[in-house]
Order: C-alpha cells, then sequence, then structure tokens
C-alpha cells in the first residue's frame, strides 16, 4: 500500500482541518496573478525572525536564518480596442483600427505583434494594407506622419511594466460591398519571451535571468476590431409653383417660381458635412429673404445660420446640412425667384 | 498530552523539510533557541485515491500573487528550559500579510504597525480619512508576534506559521 503524502508540519487536529478552510477561501479571493503588474522580477524577499526568551532569569534573543525567494518574471498583457466600429464604404484604402498593447506583467518584455484580417464571424475579410501594422510612435490615437510600420522582429515595442503602447491596423475595404456587411481584423501580441498556458515556466529567461513563467494571459492576448460598410445614398428631389398677377400658374415674366427641394439620406452611412446648392435659373431673379431651411427662415446673409444666397461666381442658394443621415430626417430647403 | 507529543513530531518533520529546501539561505545564530524560517506555497495534486487534495513545498521563486506560507521552526537546544518566549517576525517587504492566517500552538498572537506596540487585531488602529480612528486591516500589519504562554524545556522544538501574499 503506498501512503498518501499529508501536508508537511501540520498537527492532525482540529484546528489544523479549520486552518485548512480559511486557506482555501483566502486562495479563492486572490487569484493568481490579481496585480496588475506587482513586485518587479528579480526582487529578492528576505525574511529573518527573532526569538526572546530567558535562561535562569537572563533574557536574550537570537535571529534567525535569512529565508529568501526571488520573484520570477510573470508574463502578462493584454490587447484593447480602443476604436469603436469603423463605419466606411466598400473600396476605401487604409482604413484603421486603433489597438492598445499593455505589459501586464511585472517586468520589461518585448512583445511580437501580428495582424490578421481572415476571421470568422463575419461578412468580408478586409485586405492588410502594406504596411499593415503601425506604431503609434507619437501617441496621437490615429494613424500620422510621425509613426513607424512595424516590422517582425525589427522593432518590436519593449513595455515596462504596466506601461502601453498604440497600435494602428491598416486594412483595405474590399469593393462591391452590400451596405452593412461587417468584417473583422485582429491585433495578437505574444510575449518574446515565450508564450504557453498559465504557469509554463522559461527557466532562467527571465530578466536578469530569474525564471519567466507564463500568466493568466499565457503570455499573448489578441482582440479584433469591426469595420462596418454603410453606404449612403443622398436624393434631392425638386418641384415648383408659379403664382402671377393674373392669378394663374402661367409662368411670364414678373411670375414668382417657389422653389421646393427635399433631401433624403439612405442607408446606413453618413453623408458627412453633406452642402446643398442650387443655381438661380437663368433669366429670374433671386426674391430676397425667400430661403428657409424645414420652415425655417434663414437670411441671405453668410452668417451664424447654416444658409447663403451667394452672387459669386454665379447667383445660387447655398444651406450646409451637416452630417446627413436617415435617422436625422428629410430636409426641406424653399427660396423663391421671379422671372425677369 | 497526547497532542503535544504530536505536535512535535510533525515539527520535526517540518524541520527536515526546511533544511532541504533553503540550502542557499544564511545559516541561524547560535543560542539556546535556534530559530529556522522556510518560505512554502500550497501545492494542489491529486491523492493515490483521486482526491484532490494541497501540500506545502518550499519554494526560492514566487511570482506577484502568490500566497507563501512562513514556517519558524524554534528548538530549545540547552539542557536548560527557556521562559519568556516570544517569535517576532517582520512582515516581509514587498508581501503583506492575510488576515487570519498567523498560527501558534498555545501562543498567544500579536500584531504591530510600528514594530514597537503589539496588540490583538481588534486594538490596532488607525487614522481614517474622516479624522477619526479605524480598526488596521490585516494588510497593514507590519510585524507578527509570537508569544508562548509558558516555558520550552530542553529538546522542545516548536512552530508557528502564517500566510503572506507577494504584492
Amino acid at each position: 500500500m503506498r501512503s498518501t503524502p499529508a501536508p508537511i508540519g501540520w498537527p492532525q487536529d482540529a484546528s489544523h482541518r479549520l486552518w485548512q478552510i480559511i486557506v482555501i477561501t483566502l486562495t479563492a479571493a486572490l487569484p493568481f496573478g490579481a496585480h496588475a503588474a506587482g513586485t518587479a522580477a528579480g526582487t529578492t524577499i528576505q525574511n529573518t525572525a527573532t526569538v526572546s526568551f530567558s535562561v535562569a532569569g537572563t533574557p536574550t534573543s537570537t535571529n534567525s536564518n535569512a529565508t529568501s525567494v526571488t520573484v520570477a518574471e510573470i508574463l502578462n498583457v493584454t490587447v484593447t480596442l480602443q476604436s469603436p466600429t469603423v463605419t466606411t464604404v466598400a473600396g476605401a484604402t487604409n482604413k484603421a483600427l486603433v489597438f492598445r498593447v499593455t505589459n501586464t506583467g511585472n517586468s520589461n518584455e518585448t512583445f511580437a505583434l501580428a495582424g490578421l484580417s481572415a476571421l470568422v464571424g463575419d461578412d468580408f475579410d478586409p485586405v492588410p494594407a502594406t504596411p499593415f501594422i503601425y506604431i503609434d510612435t507619437d501617441n496621437s490615437g490615429d494613424l500620422s506622419a510621425a509613426d513607424t510600420a512595424y516590422v517582425a522582429g525589427t522593432n518590436d515595442p519593449t513595455l515596462a511594466a504596466d506601461a502601453n503602447v498604440g497600435v494602428i491596423v491598416l486594412n483595405n475595404i474590399p469593393a462591391a460591398l452590400a451596405d452593412g456587411t461587417r468584417g473583422r481584423s485582429q491585433l495578437h501580441a505574444a510575449a518574446r519571451t515565450g508564450t504557453g498556458a498559465p504557469g509554463t515556466v522559461f527557466a532562467g529567461q527571465g530578466t536578469g535571468g530569474v525564471d519567466a513563467i507564463a500568466g493568466t494571459s499565457g503570455g499573448q492576448a489578441q482582440i479584433y476590431g469591426e469595420y462596418l460598410v454603410g453606404a449612403v445614398n443622398v436624393s434631392a428631389v425638386k418641384s415648383q409653383t408659379v403664382t402671377n398677377t393674373f392669378g394663374s400658374a402661367e409662368p411670364v415674366p414678373g411670375a414668382t417660381v417657389a422653389y421646393r427641394v427635399v433631401v433624403t439620406a439612405t442607408g446606413s452611412g453618413t453623408a458627412v458635412g453633406a452642402a446643398f446648392r442650387d443655381a438661380i435659373p437663368a433669366n429670374t431673379t433671386y426674391v430676397a429673404g425667400s430661403l428657409k431651411r424645414n420652415g425655417a427662415a434663414l437670411t441671405d446673409a453668410a452668417d451664424a445660420d447654416t444658409g447663403a444666397y451667394v452672387v459669386t461666381p454665379s447667383p445660387a442658394v447655398t444651406v450646409a446640412l451637416g452630417d446627413l443621415t436617415l435617422a436625422v430626417g428629410a430636409q426641406t430647403i424653399e427660396f423663391a425667384v421671379t422671372i425677369n | 498530552m497526547r497532542n503535544r507529543i504530536v505536535w512535535q513530531l510533525a515539527a520535526a518533520v517540518g524541520a527536515s523539510a526546511i533544511l532541504a529546501g533553503t540550502a542557499a539561505a544564511q545559516s541561524a545564530e547560535r543560542g539556546c533557541i535556534e530559530l529556522k524560517t522556510t518560505a512554502e506555497l500550497t501545492q494542489s495534486y491529486v491523492d493515490d485515491a483521486g482526491k484532490s487534495a494541497t501540500r506545502l513545498v518550499p519554494i526560492n521563486k514566487v511570482l506577484p500573487g502568490d500566497q507563501v506560507v512562513w514556517t519558524i521552526v524554534a528548538s530549545n537546544v540547552c539542557a536548560k528550559p527557556a521562559a519568556d518566549v516570544a517569535i517576532t517576525n517582520a512582515v516581509p517587504e514587498h508581501m503583506h500579510y492575510i488576515g487570519d492566517t498567523a498560527f501558534g500552538p498555545g501562543a498567544a498572537i500579536e500584531f504591530s504597525l510600528d514594530g514597537k506596540s503589539f496588540a490583538a487585531p481588534q486594538a490596532l488602529t488607525v487614522s481614517a480619512a474622516d479624522g477619526g480612528t479605524r480598526t488596521a486591516r490585516a494588510d497593514e500589519y507590519s510585524y507578527i508576534r509570537f508569544v508562548l504562554g509558558r516555558a520550552m524545556g530542553p529538546s522542545e522544538t516548536l512552530m508557528v506559521r502564517y500566510r503572506a501574499v507577494v504584492l
């Protein structure tokens, strides 16, 4: 019969069992790797106890041995998506998804980055741009001239414990995609020291020669971002009403023509900064003060309101409609001219 | 009396494990009572009956979040009894004591925030943010003291233990 290993050094009494119960509860409350970074790898934790006592009435004290343990390197990383779903159009190029890679281990670590756009669970595969991945060198949160293209093994980011870096993934959007379809692209970051199941030991490979151990993340992490094809169609329907002094609808000289244009955005996208411009027809004259948007009068001057009557390069009415979406609803613009 | 004997046997087993686990540690001072400290972690395993169980294994490396079991074994190596025995241990740097884990059979366990005044947990207070005082949390203790309420006889060995988490 083989003996069952027992906890070393414990008296087999009731208090022992109680203590074990307490320990198990505490272990559950403080999971492995609970601290974001924690004590730096390579730190030596030393412990010396002291005992005081008296022998034959003489008080004295002695110290214990100094027991030391060394803090090993824990390999942990998180990747978070910084950009919301990117609304784009079919055929767009260099559309950016912004990620952030954070070293949640307890030592300097270098991370290899990899992007992947052929993912399941979406409607289309974005096409990796060239270059595919940029380091957000100037920490601007978007792609800018100062950012550097990432080359695996050449400029892998090295992050101190708790430090992070922005990473931008660029994709081109295929042509001929239906409105409302989604495509995903992910960023993966992996500790150069090693990755593996949590608890995997990389003996002596940590900072300063300590052991490195895969933390709860396994030393790697990934997350995807999403592109949404948001097509938008803007339509304008124009109608006219003619009135003259004879009480008929004949467009004779001196008659007034009231125009009404209804602008509508359809689809899931946004017409950013939509601008309305309608030329005053030849042989007519704009009726001062007749411009309205959704029933509200707009002054003819180029001022704080969205409308204006302009004479150069040719007479026209303009209305800055702003960002139009299906939700914003139809915009009705009205103005009048007289026939010369 | 029976409990006492079992306890001493168990302590002796613990001491041999300590010697194996801390070969690199500095040796203890000589005196009538010799102290040995050791660091261990709880390891889960499946026993011969297929049941999961835990055991303590000596360690020399830790990770943030690890709960280290610190064990201190005291042995009276003189021929005379030692009275007024008190074992004091500073909670190591980069660690926090975990409440309710100090264990010392027959010993009164006291804590300190400054290493000078020791008291039971409920008697330790710190300044609160509102200007008053509050009971100190276990992670604020900086020292633990085990006060034995009796003399240690010649050749007697005893052990005390607590847990602390690596920050």
